[in-house]
């Protein structure tokens, strides 16, 4: 079946040039459309000659296959001569580091957010529930009842996540302008890789579990304190800062005997996680402060009176919106400090 | 891996510039921020504290409203003067930028105008909003060339500097 459809496309291709070469506006513009689906270094290598297309549209249609090509870092061979290379730049510090996690993640953004939104549609829904409760007395009763919500939580974090791993994670590789690790991406789906990750990331996922299940509990007056939290959240951090970077590595790592050698300090760099912890706590504020003020702004405020559950729903909220965000800066923490060869 | 200001000159040569990213420019804006309250602690005393014991002039004193006025300019020009002077007559870079490695300049590289730099830095009121500059950051996130919405009114961009 595969054989048969790359078969397609290159036919198709075959055809899409015939036609730009026909002189017919139509099939030139249809042609052009085609390429500009298709993508990649052929569709690249075609539309940098029609820039400077005396028909509009399809110099217009050139020009976006090109912009979209050069931001995946495809260069073309014969303007390597003639233009610079793309610049490389020593990370110097660490909000330089979290800048090039956000341009990682604009190289590929609509996937990345696509993704994201596709595979927190269970966390949203949760939000949108929380936000009904004090409509729907059920709601209010089910939220009540720990033995419906911790398993649903555990569920979740251990089988749930890696398969946002295998969306969003993959999204944000194919960001990278190196190929190797864009190849690497398209290795990032099926059943293996599901039980790879599901195996890999356990103990962080299940630690992470019984740090929500702690706070949940205490919202339901089982735990007087949020001190069992706080301690398991301490070891969840351990793992997380730690060994959860190597689970991601050999997600990049394309030989599955290589040997994972650290090279650089930043894996396992106490101050870099208590930074990173310091921004992300700064994230979450600006995002449910945000939310706050928009429902305050647009007179829901009667909503901010509400129980304190609704701050679990402006958590997961912005929980779901910084889950890409993560997932690059763990991606791009691992990238820097694997020995290339491993790649 | 950044991404980059392209410049073209009238030679058709072209020149590009790494932008910088909304991270660093968070960092530079509250190493500024910490400037402009170290000043503005430092006026309140001057004008509270050492000045509190003596008549300025023949009728004013410290609590006249000329005084109280006076105080008020000069802690609104600390605020919103702040970066304007500094994008203007430091080659487009606070402190804050300057220890960063960023500057401000005209999407055509050059330096701001007066008008540009004042218009970028009042809208800094619009991109705080709703609440810590999310909108800002929505805006560096989606638009090409990383700018805020002062950004975006003023036809300006912050980039990396090489030095």
């Amino acid at each position: 079946m595969t054989v048969a459809l790359a078969d397609n496309v290159d036919q198709r291709f075959a055809a899409s040039l015939a036609n730009l070469e026909s002189g017919e506006p139509p099939r030139r513009r249809q042609a052009i459309a085609f390429l500009e689906k298709l993508g990649g270094l052929r569709a690249f290598q075609v539309a940098s000659a029609l820039v400077g297309d005396s028909d509009p549209i399809v110099a217009a249609a050139a020009r976006r296959i090109c912009a979209e090509s050069s931001k995946k870092g495809l260069i073309l061979r014969n303007n390597l001569q003639a233009q610079p290379l793309a610049q490389k730049i020593l990370i110097k510090d660490f909000y330089q580091l979290l800048d090039e996690v956000v341009f990682v993640i604009r190289r590929n953004l609509n996937r990345v957010v696509m993704d994201s939104f596709l595979f927190s549609i269970p966390k949203f829904a949760l939000v949108t529930l929380i936000f009904l409760c004090p409509y729907f007395e059920v709601l209010k009763e089910v939220f009540a009842q720990g033995w419906i919500i911790f398993p649903a939580i555990f569920v979740y974090e251990a089988f749930w996540r890696p398969l946002i791993w295998s969306s969003t994670g993959a999204a944000v590789l194919e960001g990278f302008p190196e190929n190797v690790l864009r190849r690497q991406s398209m290795k990032m789906s099926g059943v293996r890789f599901y039980r790879k990750i599901l195996f890999l990331d356990l103990v962080e996922s299940l630690l992470y579990a019984v740090v929500l299940t702690c706070v949940y509990a205490w919202y339901l007056n089982y735990f007087s304190s949020l001190w069992p939290a706080a301690i398991f959240f301490l070891f969840w951090a351990m793992i997380w800062v730690d060994s959860s970077c190597s689970t991601v590595a050999r997600i990049l790592i394309s030989d599955s005997e290589a040997r994972i050698l650290w090279r650089s300090g930043y894996i396992g760099n106490f101050t870099l996680a208590i930074k990173l912890g310091m921004v992300l706590a700064l994230l979450y504020l600006m995002i449910v402060g945000s939310s706050v003020s928009l429902l305050w702004i647009f007179g829901f405020d009667a909503l901010l009176n509400g129980p304190i559950l609704f701050l679990f729903g402006f958590v997961i909220a912005a929980d779901a919106l910084l889950d890409p965000f993560v997932m690059g800066y763990r991606i791009l923490l691992t990238r820097l400090s694997l020995d290339p060869g491993c790649l | 891996m950044p991404q980059e200001l392209v410049i073209h000159t009238p030679e058709n040569a072209e020149i590009r510039v790494p932008l910088a990213g909304m991270f660093s420019r968070a960092s530079a804006f509250v190493y500024d921020i910490g400037i402009q309250l170290a000043i503005l602690f430092v006026e309140h005393l001057v004008f509270i504290t050492c000045l509190s014991s003596y008549r300025i002039g023949p009728g004013i004193a410290l609590d006249s409203g000329f005084v109280k006025g006076l105080y008020l300019i000069i802690v609104f020009l600390t605020v919103f003067g702040y970066h304007p002077l500094y994008e203007l007559f430091r080659n487009g870079q606070t402190p804050g930028k300057r220890s960063h490695g960023l500057r401000v300049v005209a999407l055509n590289g050059q330096k701001l105008s007066f008008f540009s730099s004042i218009l970028r830095n009042f809208l800094l009121i619009a991109d705080f909003l709703p609440f810590l500059f999310l909108a800002a950051v929505f805006s560096t996130l989606t638009t090409e060339r990383h700018q805020r919405l002062g950004d975006l009114f003023a036809g300006t961009v912050v980039v990396r500097t090489e030095e």
